[in-house]
């Protein structure tokens, strides 16, 4: 019988963290939070919780009849359809409200806007300030986090971003944040 | 007492498209399935009717076991099917004494489509109306006999007509309670140069959460809930050979206290129906009173 010596311990610890690491660049969004109305009845979330998984992909679903919100997950290497999403939810007879997600990915310039975009599959969205949504001019932000941001691109660091999905005609999907986070590498 | 086993049918029909959805017992519901949605509803209703005004003492006992089939075609569009199973029993006196007679099997098939025509979503609530339309089919046997000939026709277990079903129900529900309203009409046709006259069905449901008293701040959970109803019945007179029946049809209003429970995937519930309003014309037997009990599952 073998016996695992210093160096291959060693070996496998480093294993161990480069799978834990990719693992974290994996989850791009980390997590899916769905404020859907006309939930009113325990028999009536059944319909909720499938049409989530059969038609948006969706996994790990958690109902909260309380607060009306569906909490999920993406499997790994799924990208965020948007529009999946309020098909589901249509099918389950509800109404969307809205779409909060935390977002794990690379800060990028699209179309003179700032977004955040997933490594794994190019999902991006656009990033604005609820303060400054009613401007017309597009998505904007806020001069300190437009600075942070800016900084975050240049250094191409890796961010974790809170927000509130909102859509808009001829544009990527937004994210109205929330939080903003900087994660070591 | 012919309009004896039409008001049977009734019942059966005003509990069994019924409430299939949502979660009044006795009372259709503005509410319909998710899309792809199966429930199934299985129906206990025993009814006992009695106080004959005449002295054949007649007293009828009707065991129906309606099973509902609901499939959600799109998020607004339902089918429905139900299959009653029905066991009747007419006791009566006549100058021998006092003897039963019986008759047991499959009643008629009711199919109907239902459509939510409206929909507003609140937080944690919603209010919505759907029409209701379709038919009942003759599958039960409406000739069976016993030693003593013909079973009266409110032995029979069908009306041996299709009949065409119309209906809207509203539904205000939230967290709390729920509010349901419905209003259906039965356009009964001729069989046998016979024809029960039509049928108008109201109801008005109240239901309140009482477990758990305060919710959960995360999480489904398995819900409590009283059920008030007031279900009401308006019966044309029925036609023989063209002639208006005087000891047919009227008007029937029942109060039904019932209790529930709802789960993500059952519900299982039973009220108990009391007449409050008999005003039935001619010499016909009232009914006591209606037990109910019924599971649904969902799929």
């Amino acid at each position: 019988m073998h016996r695992i010596t210093g160096y291959r311990w060693l070996v496998l610890v480093l294993l161990a963290g480069m799978l834990g690491a990719a693992r974290d660049l994996a989850a791009e969004i980390e997590g899916i939070q769905l404020q859907v109305d006309g939930l009113s009845c325990p028999f009536c979330a059944l319909g909720l919780d499938k049409r989530l998984k059969e038609r948006a992909g969706l996994e790990q679903i958690q109902i909260h009849m309380k607060q009306g919100v569906a909490e999920a997950s993406l499997p790994p290497g799924q990208g965020l359809d948007v529009g999946k999403l309020r098909m589901a939810i249509q099918e389950a007879g509800f109404t969307l409200r809205a779409i909060s997600l935390t977002v794990v990915g690379t800060i990028i310039q699209d179309g003179g806007y700032l977004a955040i975009e997933s490594r794994r599959d190019g999902t991006k969205f656009l990033l604005f300030d609820a303060e400054h949504r009613e401007t017309g001019d597009g998505p904007v932000l806020n001069k300190t986090r437009q600075d942070q941001l800016e900084q975050a691109h240049r250094t191409a660091k890796l961010m974790r971003i809170k927000g509130v999905v909102h859509e808009h005609a001829g544009l990527s999907p937004a994210l109205m944040v929330e939080v903003i986070e900087e994660l070591s590498e | 007492m012919r309009a004896l086993a039409f008001l049977v049918s009734v019942a059966v029909l005003l509990g069994v498209p019924a409430s299939a959805f949502g979660v009044a017992i006795n009372s259709d519901v503005g509410l319909t399935p998710f899309k792809g949605q199966w429930i199934v509803r299985s129906q206990l209703r025993y009814t006992k009717k009695a106080d004959d005004p005449t002295t054949r003492d007649r007293q009828l006992e009707v065991l129906a076991l309606p099973q509902t089939l609901v499939y959600g075609v799109t998020e607004k569009a339902a089918v429905i099917v139900t299959v009653p199973f029905l066991n009747k029993e007419l006791d009566e006196t006549d100058a021998q004494g006092r003897f039963s007679r019986k008759d047991a099997g499959l009643g008629d098939v009711v199919l109907l489509g239902k459509y939510r025509i409206y929909t507003r979503d609140f937080p944690a609530a919603t209010s919505r109306l759907a029409l209701v339309a379709g038919t009942d089919l003759p599958t039960g046997q409406s000739g069976d006999a016993d030693a003593r000939g013909k079973l009266p026709r409110d032995l029979q277990l069908s009306s041996g007509s299709a009949d065409p079903i119309v209906g809207a129900a509203y539904t205000w529900q939230s967290l709390g309670d729920e509010w349901d309203v419905s209003l259906t009409y039965q356009f009964n046709t001729t069989a046998n140069k016979f024809e029960f006259g039509d049928v108008l069905t109201y109801t008005l449901a109240y239901q309140r959460r009482i477990w758990p008293v305060k919710l959960p701040e995360r999480g489904l959970y398995a819900q409590w809930n009283i059920v008030l109803e007031a279900n009401g019945q308006w019966e044309q007179k029925a036609k023989d050979h063209a002639s208006r029946l005087d000891n047919t049809g009227g008007h029937l209003l029942f109060l039904s206290p019932g209790l529930q429970v709802a789960t993500k995937y059952f519900v299982i519930e039973s009220s108990i129906q009391f007449p409050v309003l008999q005003n039935l014309n001619g010499n016909q037997l009232e009914p006591d009173f209606v037990v109910v009990g019924s599971i649904r599952v969902t799929f």
